[in-house]
């Protein structure tokens, strides 16, 4: 009996709660740089993107800033410059690369004068990948009466201690990137200060013969933050405890106008890779 | 128990309480023996023998009676000398000077508790009252009341909402107890209507802007999944809200969920919600009464801004045993209660459980498991007229697997014991002992991130009230009480030791609510009732912490930190200090008209912060200290209030305006969760609501039903340090609870002895939005760029629920009535099944770098239930 008052409610509940896309007329805000520049302690060339925001139903790209003039200081005082190489892309030259333990500073002067500052950001010197290994999802998935042969992946990481270490994973699945928001993977050493400790990532699948090539970025704790704001803006808006729409910061400043809110990031990370290819009858 | 406080704070809040307790006990019960020799006097034999001993007599000859003969049976001065008093005369006693004077005419008390015959349970807010005259009073919080006339004949009406109204014919030659019980108008099943406080059944006034939920009274509406519940009824009346369907808590009169006092028999309640928001935690079958105090808060209740909700458990029946129960889709009821012996003590006690784990689509997770258990228990023990002791609890639980192996768990628990005692005929007191904790317990098995995290509130208080009936026409209610809070905001530790994981814990929280009180009613002639409160809280918090702090005049933040200063064990870290004046004026005039204004200043030194959209489990309460000020509210009211008894109807008109100052607000991108500078987080700021309600039902014959109509303003201002505090540039912005018109409808229909059926339709504007307005690529993901807070708004809510009851039969085939009582519900829950938006969903579609709006509803379905109710 139990079973079946559970099947019904269940299909009560499942069938009440529903998603269904709709069309609202969603008016123009304010129109907004976006900045999203990264620089590494690999050979560039590096690039920095300029776009504005359009509006939310708008179908085509952003559209592009071009005729910036966009600089990138370190500590010391050297600027570099980076020249417009397609619309809004802006590239540094392919021979400049940053160095760990360097701070950065992002400057952006607008066609119309308009200038932007980045916050400094350090390059941290990015721990080490000890191993990855892979996993079987168990229990299998089913799907149309099929066991689904499914893996998992994850590292083994010895932390630096003393200090906060904030990490960023990129992934590629066969060469290809994996660019959709649940490919984001960001942890911190808040919890492992110090530790030899692992790291699994159950959210993405992979299959037998795949080869994944993991990219640990050290990023700053202001990217950190930026990011796990992204993460929850971009998938747990508005469902009921969801995250609350806000504004996303970044470390961007615009000198002429404070209010003016600039969205993006310019960020300094150190990378280092690992390769791991899902073999489990090895 | 070990209470960290510091030496002075406690012993100075402490001393308080005592000094208001015993200095009481001390003056009603100074004995001084006197040396007599004899056992029967005259009154000049008396008094002469006394003035031997020292005291001295003044008096007029001709008003006493010098030949009186008195015998004397205890030798105590106040009795001796109430003796030669008689009932002629009253005195004054100053030290060994005794003064005689005449009264115009002594008065007695009439005094007890209203109870009901059936089941010994005591009626709050029962009047007794006079026949053909305008004296009369109110049973306090307790059932307790204490009438004082002159000598004299009376014919008393005794009269509940719910209850037969009852005559007696007394006496008065003496101080007289009476316990009075009344027997209800129909008994059936508990079950739920909601009624505004009746105003006819209170001649001494009602307070402005309060709400009962009768939990006796015969009745039905239709609840979703047919779970008969508090805050669903709640929703009915004018004033209160709540953000969606299954969003915890309640919004009233535009309030944050946290700014409402909620309380089981007196003992405070964090989470008022199981299964994220759908149903209450209070067992209906184990409720006795439920006030709603959204404006008008009398000075008795303190430390919410908003609002007062006060839930009583039932005391257990003391005449018979029963046992009672149901069944319906989500929940199974069951609860036992009868008489330990009979008249003197009983107990209740009564569980619910969710009786499968069901899934929950709530969280989107198909393989999430939810379900939720309470337990309550009561047992009370009347040793004699004068003393009644109570002791009850609340255990709540609710348990949530999200599939995977996360797993979490949280509640509430409650004890209280109370003393109720009868000093004097007109003096009543109530003395409480209670606890409470709320937990939140988080667990992760799992190999590579197993970890166990914790999170709890607690609270111990002590509270002394005493209700003094000093004339038909004024009643004080005062008393004190120390609540010491104690926050854990997180712990986090490896579940087995690793090495992967370090332990994290941060620093507990401690503070300590001392508070006094009092609350005079006067009732001037007949048409003008006052009533005048005070209420003076403090609050100091203390170590062991660390307090931070930042760069003046810039935003708090992690960078901005120049100084951490170590307070030791119970060190004085703050203190505030506020007076709270209430006061409440009633205008009688014609017949059944009445107007009210009010005035309500109350503060708050506890806060729920939150960056979800609705209260979640996990959110994180938080004591003002050095960088969270305590907030505080001015609430005005103005009410109308038409009786038509000819047509059974009642109706009122109030009118609200509340200010609230240092509310908080979270900052964007708020990270919470085990965080050592929780300030940093958070920005505080003013809000405002204002509004207008309007209420009308008629309560008696075959139709019944009433209609709420709110017309509302909630605003909220957040200015910040620097304009990357600011929320919309600084200017007020509409709150999450912000709902411009708010209606409701219900009726029941009577159609025979067995059939009612009975109907809600609910009507609000959509609640205020975030939209994007823009969006952009940043890291091959579309991202919405939003602006301005709450500018747009969802759709309008409405709904229609239908519900049918069946008594069972009462009578067996052979004519006998039966024990059990017993019937079924059928109900409908958004009949036309409208998909109610909850939220909009502003995403990315899928393998595209275009992003979508999608509409969220919760309960986008008509919901049918039934449930079995049963009564042996």
């Amino acid at each position: 009996m139990s079973k079946s008052w559970s099947i019904l409610l269940m299909l009560l509940l499942v069938s009440g709660a529903c998603e269904d896309p709709i069309e609202i007329d969603i008016p123009d805000g304010p129109e907004r740089l976006v900045v999203e520049g990264w620089i590494y302690d690999q050979p560039g060339p590096y690039q920095i993107k300029l776009s504005v925001t359009n509006n939310f139903n708008d179908l085509s790209p952003n559209p592009k800033v071009t005729n910036a003039h966009v600089t990138v200081q370190n500590i010391l005082g050297q600027v570099y410059e980076f020249t417009e190489q397609e619309p809004g892309i802006y590239r540094s030259s392919a021979d400049w690369r940053g160095e760990t333990g360097m701070s950065y500073t992002c400057n952006i002067t607008l066609e119309d004068g308009t200038e932007v500052i980045s916050g400094t950001e350090p390059l941290a010197q990015v721990p080490a990948i000890d191993s990855l290994f892979f996993k079987e999802v168990l229990p299998a998935n089913i799907i149309d009466g099929i066991i689904q042969e499914e893996y998992f992946m994850g590292s083994i990481i010895q932390d630096p201690p003393g200090e906060n270490n904030y990490y960023r994973w990129r992934i590629q699945r066969n060469g290809a990137p994996l660019l959709d928001v649940q490919s984001i993977v960001i942890f911190s050493d808040r919890f492992v200060d110090g530790n030899v400790f692992q790291l699994e990532v159950p959210q993405l699948l992979f299959a037998r013969g795949d080869t994944v090539i993991v990219t640990q970025e050290a990023i700053s704790e202001q990217a950190f933050d930026y990011y796990d704001l992204l993460i929850a803006q971009a998938t747990t808006l508005g469902q009921s405890s969801g995250t609350a729409p806000a504004i996303l910061r970044g470390n961007l400043l615009n000198i002429n106008d404070p209010s003016a809110i600039i969205l993006g990031y310019f960020g300094a990370v150190s990378v280092t890779s690992d390769t791991l290819i899902i073999s489990p009858d090895n | 128990m070990s209470f960290l406080v510091p030496p002075t704070i406690y012993q100075r809040s402490v001393l308080f309480t005592f000094i208001l307790l015993f200095g009481t006990v001390v003056l009603l019960a100074q004995n001084v023996p006197l040396p007599l020799t004899k056992s029967e006097y005259t009154v000049a034999d008396l008094i002469d023998e006394m003035e031997e001993l020292g005291y001295r007599f003044s008096y007029a000859n001709d008003f006493v009676n010098l030949d009186r003969v008195i015998s004397i049976e205890e030798y105590d001065l106040r009795r001796v000398i109430e003796l030669i008093c008689d009932d002629q005369l009253d005195y004054r006693l100053d030290g060994t000077e005794i003064l005689l004077f005449k009264v115009a005419r002594r008065k007695f008390a009439i005094n007890g508790f209203i109870r009901d015959r059936t089941d010994g349970e005591a009626l709050l807010g029962a009047t007794v009252r006079v026949l053909g005259s305008a004296e009369g009073v109110v049973a306090n919080d307790y059932g307790y009341y204490a009438l004082s006339l002159p000598p004299d004949t009376y014919q008393l009406v005794v009269d509940f909402i719910g209850y037969d109204p009852l005559m007696l014919e007394i006496e008065l030659k003496s101080d007289l107890l009476m316990d009075v019980k009344l027997v209800p108008t129909s008994i059936k099943l508990p079950e739920m209507v909601v009624s505004e406080y009746e105003p006819d059944h209170e001649i001494k006034g009602i307070r402005t802007s309060v709400n009962k939920i009768d939990m006796a009274l015969a009745g039905d509406i239709p609840y979703l999944l047919g779970e008969v519940d508090i805050y669903q009824s709640a929703l009915l009346l004018p004033g209160i809200r709540n953000i969606g369907e299954d969003a915890s808590g309640l919004n009233i009169r535009g309030g944050a969920v946290d700014e409402n006092l909620i309380l089981i028999d007196e003992a405070t309640i964090y989470s008022s919600n199981h299964f994220y928001g759908l149903i209450s935690v209070f067992n209906p079958d184990a409720v006795k009464d439920v006030t709603f105090f959204k404006g008008d808060v009398p000075s008795t209740y303190g430390g919410r801004v908003s609002s007062a909700i006060h839930v009583r458990h039932k005391e257990g029946n003391d005449q018979e045993m029963h046992l009672s129960g149901g069944l319906g889709l989500v929940s199974g009821r069951l609860m036992l209660e009868g008489p330990i012996r009979k008249d003197e003590s009983s107990f209740l006690i009564s569980a619910r459980s969710s009786f499968f784990d069901y899934v929950s689509a709530i969280s989107g997770l198909d393989d999430s498991r939810t379900n939720f258990q309470d337990y309550n228990a009561k047992v009370n023990w009347r040793p004699s007229a004068k003393n009644h002791f109570y002791i009850s609890s609340y255990i709540g639980n609710d348990n949530n697997n999200d599939g995977l192996l996360i797993n979490r768990q949280w509640g509430n628990r409650t004890v209280t014991g109370r003393w109720n005692h009868i000093f004097s005929s007109r003096l009543f007191s109530n003395f409480t002992l209670n606890y409470s904790d709320y937990k939140y317990e988080v667990s992760n098995p799992e190999e590579s991130g197993q970890f166990i995290g914790s999170s709890n509130v607690r609270n111990y208080a002590t509270k002394v009230d005493f209700t003094w009936f000093i004339s038909p026409s004024t009643t004080l209610d005062f008393g004190s009480g120390t609540i010491f809070h104690r926050l854990n905001p997180g712990d986090r530790l490896p579940l087995n030791d690793d090495g992967f994981n370090n332990p994290i814990s941060i620093d507990s929280e401690h503070g300590l609510e001392p508070y006094v009180y009092a609350n005079l009613q006067q009732n001037l002639g007949e048409r003008w009732i006052m009533y005048y409160g005070l209420r003076y809280t403090s609050f100091y918090s203390f170590g062991p912490e660390d307090v931070y702090t930042y760069l003046p005049g810039e935003p708090r933040e992690r960078r901005t930190i120049t100084d951490t200063t170590r307070y030791g064990r119970g060190e004085a870290i703050m203190d505030f200090q506020n007076l709270e004046p209430r006061i409440s004026v009633n205008y009688n005039f014609g017949t059944g008209n009445t107007f009210k204004a009010s005035y309500n200043r109350a503060n708050q030194y506890i806060h729920l912060i939150s960056n979800t959209i609705t209260p979640s489990p996990t959110d994180i309460w938080k004591l003002s200290d050095t960088h969270i000020d305590p907030s505080y509210s001015d609430q005005y009211t103005l009410g109308y209030y038409k009786l038509i008894p000819e047509l059974d109807l009642d109706f009122f008109a109030e009118a609200y305006y509340k200010k609230t100052n240092n509310i908080i607000e979270y900052k964007e991108g708020a990270d919470l969760v085990l965080n050592e500078t929780i300030e940093t987080e958070v920005i505080q700021g003013k809000a405002r609501a204002y509004g207008l309600e309007l209420y009308i039902r008629k309560k008696a014959g075959r139709f019944r039903g009433w209609m709420s109509y709110t017309l509302s303003k909630s605003e909220r201002q957040i200015q910040g340090m620097d304009i990357t505090e600011q929320i919309n540039g600084g200017a007020y912005f509409p709150s999450d609870f912000d709902r411009t018109h708010d209606l409701s409808l219900s009726g029941i229909f009577s159609l025979n002895d067995r059939w009612t059926i009975s109907s809600n339709f609910v009507y609000a504007t959509g609640r205020p939005i975030t939209f994007p307005e823009g969006k952009y690529v940043f890291d091959n993901i579309v991202l919405p760029s939003f602006n301005e807070r709450n500018k747009f708004r969802l759709t309008d809510y409405h709904r229609l629920d239908i519900s049918a009851r069946l008594e069972g039969k009462k009578t067996k085939p052979n004519g006998q009535p039966k024990k059990k009582v017993d019937y079924w519900t059928f109900s409908i829950y958004n009949v036309y099944g409208r998909r109610n938006a909850y939220s909009y969903l502003f995403r990315q579609e899928e393998g595209s770098e275009q992003a979508e709006v999608v509409r969220y509803s919760i309960l986008g379905t008509l919901i049918p239930s039934v449930t079995y109710n049963f009564r042996f």
